[in-house]
Parts: structure tokens; C-alpha cells; sequence
């Protein structure tokens, strides 16, 4: 066998960046042959034609370049195909749907938030989030789910349309919906769904995906909420930044950043 | 009709023209005027029998007479004065009309107008009374009805036969047009090909609602600009030298796809620079690490990337230093806006006015109001028609 022309350790790489550098190979192998090929930690293209292969190969060098900052994670990863996915997101098992974690405020447990798995492609999340929901109100599953810690807070992971209109809370009152980002993109249905979770006796939050989010949006300018969550920030702070809500900082967080929310009396999630 | 017999429909159009012309050009040289509205045609009609018209003559000829005021009767029996500032004869002429009709709400029946900061609103008033209001909308899709998602099996089909299936009657096309003065003739700067996913959801899926589902939507948009993407990396490509650049509004996942990556080494450098691709603001609020990672390849690559149809609510709550076009897209709702919100809307809008581009320009007023915060990229069929 000939050896690889390329191999790019995509398992090292964040979830963006190895998708886009899986579809350069995919499109070399498409112009010039060759098959891509996943091994433990890598992807690797066999048998392409020199030509193509060199040009992925310096698209993809240009890609790692500029996404170095960028940063990796592991999540679940379900399957290719819409009907498998389907069947995939209806046969999890609640155990690994669902994630319980703690939030710490200074030392002590402050919050607790049940959330579906980390998935590596984020649009079955919405799925999830609505089974996790219909779960919670059923007494067959609700066994099945990580046992809630009695007097605390509970912060539940919304889908992007909030509560279906018209539904209740079901003795929710102070615990907190967590809504995604991409809500905000519509702030008039946003608006909607706040008031409508509000309604319902929810307290109302959102899910910053990670820290790049901060370069995107204007978090003085969106609704009054009760809670800000951000996901994964490692060290990636700004050394001035002073949210206009209270903060929970979930996923990875540095410990250089636990001491600093420690001190700004900020939540961080303790384990998951 | 106030200073006697009602315009004939020649000379109300006539006046109707006059106004919009003035309108644009305070918009354009920031002149200042004042405009008090009679909406005549809005009074209840216990209030239009001959008694109270000549009620309405007597009190008003006084203060509105031609050397104070220009008045302009719309078709539809409407008048509109306008005045130099300070105009407080037509402050005069609104208390009149208040103390004769205390029962009739001032601010929508006869609102004040300061131009050029509510030119759009005047041009809205007027292309109502010339009927270009009530026909615009009949011309907007109606909303999607939310039906049910389609399931799995049915997506994996549709997905299937979009892999091969000629899409080009789907497939459509448009300009982005510079247009920066009445009179000047709009200058197509860019070409967008975009695949209508309504018309081709309703062949491929029928009786399902891509709406009721946003993973449907992502998979389904994602295999149908792919295929897209697959035709226009075939020779001859879809820019030809000479040629206005080429904006293409993707998903992400099409942006990320195989596909993209054949297409954008098939431009070249030189192709790769009149590139610009526009992304969905929720899919950049969803995945900000994935649209990072996307901006830095297109900075690398020298491609541009830029944001599309982005809700004017949801412009203020966008960093949007890093993309390089945005394309706002209008809403009637913008002329009549409370100040707060103008504001916030205005303060929000990028200071390089060459990076915003008003879409669903489709009425002078959208024009107007664009022109009034020197934005002068257009992409709607106030503009599209006059050059093809």
C-alpha cells in the first residue's frame, strides 16, 4: 500500500475545523481519487492524484493555520443519515441523554442543570432538548433520568422555541430555562418566548456555545434575562469583561478562570 | 379641497409625484421641511358630509394659504401641507383641527412630519395614496404554514434524489444594485444565486413544513446548496470575467461542504476575492467557534464573508466588525418605529455605510429610508427592474 499522501489528526482538532478539513479530503479524493480513510486519530486520503492532493493539502495547512486559536473538544457523534439520526435521538438511553452537573458560587452548590449530551453536530440538540422536556413529564421516565438534588436551583436546556404555547410550568416556579443564543436572531420571537416562559413562573436564560460567541454579540443589548451561560471558555476572558447579567460559567473552564469567578462571585460548573 | 373643489385624479397624481420628489430630496441634501397629513380619507363618516368639509375649509384656508404652506391633494382625497421650519402655522392648522374634531385621534388622522429624518414615512403616505402600498404586499410570499416535519426516511430521499437532480428551475437569481440618488441609474455591483427551498421543498417533500423542524431545514438547505455549489464548480463557472462579483447566501454546512472547498479552488485568487459568501445570523449565534473558524479560512483564502438577512431588531445585539457585508432587511415597520428604537437601529448600523445593503427594497419608501442613512446598496424590485 502506498503511503498517505495527507493525515490530518482530526481528533486533535476542534469540531469545525476537522469538518471543514474532512471536506477538503472528501473533495480531493471526489477530483483526484483515492479514498479517505479514518484511523484512531486521523483522517488520511490514499491514492489521490499529486494535483488535487497537493491543493487540499495547502488548503488545509491554511486552515489549521487560521484556526489555531480555535478551540477542541469530543462530543457525542450520532449517525449520517436523517432516519438513522431519528431512530438514534429516540433510542438513547435517557442515562446518556441527559447530563446532571452542579454549579458552585464561591464554595458552596448553588444551581444544578440538567442537559442533554454534548453532540458533535449541534442540530439534533434541539430534539434532544424536547425529549429531555417530555421525559421530566412522564413517571416512567422520569425514573430513568439523573436524580435531581433536592433545594437547588434547577437550570433545564430549552429548544430554541421555548415552551410550546400554552404549556405550564408543572411546579417549575425559580427554576431557570436556558434558551440557545440563536434565539436572539429573531428578538421579536424571542421576546415571545420569554414572556411566555415567564409567564409560566420560569426564570429565563441563555447558552453562549462558547467564548467566540463574545466577539459576536452585544450582551448589553439583549433582553433583560436572568442568567447568562456560557459554555467552554478555558482562559478565553477578556481580562475587562463584566457581563450585565449574572454569569454561570459551564464546560471547561481554566483554573485561572475559576479563581477569577470565585471572586466575581460568578457560577461555575463544578463537574459533569 | 381646501381652498375649493377637490383635485382631479390627474392633478392629485400630479401633486402625489411632486411630494415623493420632494420627499428624496430633503432625504438627499438634508434640507429641512415640515409636513402636516390630512388623512381626510381616514375620518369617521359621521365627519365627511358636505357641512364639515366646508367646517374644515373655513377654519383652515387662513392659516394654510398658499404663501405659508405648498399643499399637495393625493388621490384619495388626502392633503398634505408642507412648510419651511419653523412652520408653526401648521401648528395653528393641528389645533384647529383638534378643537373641531376632539373625537378623532390626532397622530394617526393627522400626524406631523419632519423631514428629512421621516422622509421614508412621507413617501409610504404617499405611495399609499398612489396604490403602490396596497399592491406591494400582494406580491410578498405568504407565510409557510407549519405543518409536519417530515420524517427521517422521507429527508433521506429528498437528500438522495438532491444529489443528482438538475435544480436549475430552483435556482433564483438576482442583483445587488448600487443606487445612490433619484435619477441616477442603479449600477448592478453583484450577482446572487440563491435556491428557493419553499418551491423546491413543495416537490420534494410535499405535505411536510421544512418550519416545523430547524434540523430538517439545516439538512434540507444543506443538500440542495450543495448540489448548487457542485454545478457552479463545473466549467464555466459561475463568474465570467468582467462580470459583477458573486454573492451566494449559504448555511453553514454548505460553507463547510466538499462542495464549497471544489468551488472556491475553481475561482482562483483572483475569482476568490469578488466571493462573498452571506451566512444566517442564528447559524452564526449557534456555532460562533464554526463561523470563527470559517471567517479566518476566508481571510486566509481571500474570500469575504457576510451576513444575511439580518433582522433589524437584531442588528444592535451583533458584533459585526468581521463580516465584511450586511444585509438588512427591510420592514414597513422601520418608518413608524419609536424613537428609541430608530436609535438604537441607527447607532447599530456599521459607520463604512458600503458594508450594509438594504434587501426587500421593493417600495420608494425603503429606498427613502435607506437614502436617509446613506445607504445606497439595494437589492428589490424598486431597483431591479430598471436596468434589465
Amino acid at each position: 500500500m502506498p503511503p498517505p499522501l495527507i493525515r490530518v489528526p482530526v481528533m486533535a482538532l476542534p469540531r469545525p475545523v476537522a469538518r471543514m478539513a474532512r471536506a477538503l479530503l472528501d473533495d480531493a479524493a471526489a477530483q483526484g481519487g483515492g479514498s479517505r480513510r479514518a484511523t484512531a486519530d486521523a483522517e488520511e486520503l490514499e491514492g489521490c492524484a499529486p494535483g488535487p492532493a497537493h491543493r487540499a493539502a495547502t488548503a488545509i495547512a491554511e486552515l489549521l493555520a487560521a484556526a489555531g486559536g480555535v478551540r477542541a473538544g469530543t462530543a457525542l457523534l450520532p449517525p449520517e443519515g436523517a432516519a438513522a439520526r431519528e431512530a438514534w435521538a429516540a433510542a438513547l438511553p435517557l442515562g446518556q441523554l441527559a447530563a446532571l452537573s452542579v454549579f458552585t458560587r464561591g464554595d458552596a452548590p448553588a444551581m444544578q442543570r440538567l442537559a442533554p449530551a454534548r453532540l458533535a453536530e449541534p442540530a439534533l440538540r434541539d430534539a434532544l432538548c424536547r425529549r429531555l422536556l417530555a421525559a421530566l413529564a412522564s413517571a416512567t421516565d422520569l425514573a430513568a433520568l439523573p436524580r435531581l438534588r433536592p433545594g437547588l436551583r434547577l437550570m433545564l436546556d430549552f429548544p430554541e422555541a421555548g415552551l410550546a404555547r400554552g404549556a405550564r410550568s408543572g411546579g417549575a416556579a425559580g427554576a431557570v430555562a436556558l434558551l440557545p443564543l440563536a434565539a436572539a436572531a429573531q428578538p421579536h420571537h424571542l421576546a415571545d418566548t420569554l414572556a411566555r416562559l415567564r409567564a409560566a413562573g420560569w426564570s429565563a436564560a441563555l447558552r453562549l456555545p462558547g467564548p467566540a460567541a463574545l466577539r459576536l454579540v452585544e450582551l448589553a443589548r439583549l433582553p433583560p434575562l436572568d442568567l447568562l451561560v456560557l459554555e467552554d471558555p478555558g482562559e478565553a476572558l477578556p481580562d475587562d469583561f463584566a457581563p450585565p447579567t449574572p454569569l454561570a460559567l459551564a464546560g471547561r473552564v481554566g483554573p485561572a478562570l475559576r479563581a477569577r469567578a470565585a471572586e466575581q462571585r460568578w457560577f461555575v460548573e463544578a463537574a459533569r | 379641497m381646501i381652498h375649493g373643489a377637490p383635485a382631479s385624479p390627474a392633478a392629485a397624481t400630479q401633486d402625489a409625484l411632486a411630494l415623493a420628489a420632494l420627499a428624496r430630496d430633503c432625504a438627499a441634501s438634508g434640507s429641512e421641511r415640515r409636513a402636516l397629513v390630512l388623512h381626510l380619507s381616514r375620518l369617521p363618516e359621521e365627519l365627511r358630509e358636505p357641512r364639515h368639509q366646508r367646517q374644515l375649509r373655513e377654519a383652515l384656508t387662513p392659516i394654510l394659504r398658499p404663501t405659508r404652506a405648498r399643499l399637495y391633494e393625493l388621490p384619495g382625497g388626502d392633503v398634505v401641507a408642507v412648510s419651511r421650519p419653523p412652520g408653526e402655522h401648521l401648528d395653528d392648522a393641528r389645533a384647529t383641527l383638534r378643537r373641531l374634531m376632539p373625537d378623532v385621534p390626532a397622530d394617526t388622522v393627522f400626524p406631523e412630519l419632519r423631514l428629512p429624518a421621516q422622509s421614508a414615512a412621507l413617501l409610504a403616505t404617499v405611495e399609499a395614496a398612489l396604490g403602490f402600498a396596497a399592491a406591494a404586499p400582494a406580491a410578498e410570499l405568504p407565510p409557510e404554514e407549519v405543518g409536519a416535519p417530515p420524517p427521517g426516511r422521507e429527508l433521506d430521499a429528498a437528500e438522495r434524489a438532491l444529489a443528482s437532480a438538475d435544480i436549475s428551475s430552483f435556482l433564483r437569481v438576482s442583483g445587488l444594485w448600487r443606487f445612490a440618488a433619484a435619477g441616477a441609474t442603479p449600477e448592478r455591483v453583484r450577482n446572487e444565486s440563491r435556491v428557493h427551498l419553499r418551491d423546491l421543498a413543495a416537490v420534494l417533500l410535499p405535505g411536510f413544513s421544512l418550519a416545523a423542524s430547524a434540523e430538517a431545514r439545516t439538512r434540507f438547505r444543506a443538500a440542495a446548496e450543495r448540489r448548487l455549489l457542485a454545478e457552479f464548480a463545473r466549467p464555466p463557472g459561475p463568474l465570467r470575467p468582467g462580470a459583477p462579483g458573486l454573492s451566494l447566501p449559504l448555511g453553514l454546512a454548505a460553507a463547510t461542504s466538499p462542495e464549497f472547498h471544489r468551488l472556491e479552488a475553481t475561482l482562483g485568487a483572483e475569482g476568490r476575492k469578488r466571493l462573498l459568501v452571506c451566512l444566517d445570523p442564528a447559524e452564526v449565534f449557534a456555532d460562533p467557534d464554526g463561523v470563527a473558524a470559517l471567517a479566518a479560512f476566508a481571510r486566509s483564502r481571500g474570500w469575504s464573508l457576510g451576513l444575511d438577512d439580518v433582522d433589524p431588531e437584531a442588528l444592535p445585539l451583533l458584533r459585526h466588525g468581521g463580516f465584511a457585508m450586511l444585509r438588512l432587511r427591510f420592514r414597513p415597520a422601520l418608518l413608524s418605529a419609536p424613537v428609541a428604537a430608530r436609535a438604537a437601529l441607527d447607532a447599530a448600523l456599521p459607520a463604512d455605510r458600503g458594508r450594509l445593503l438594504l434587501t426587500g427594497a421593493d417600495c420608494a419608501s425603503a429606498v427613502g429610508w435607506a437614502w436617509q442613512r446613506g445607504v445606497s446598496l439595494f437589492q428589490g424590485r424598486m431597483v431591479e427592474p430598471r436596468s434589465v
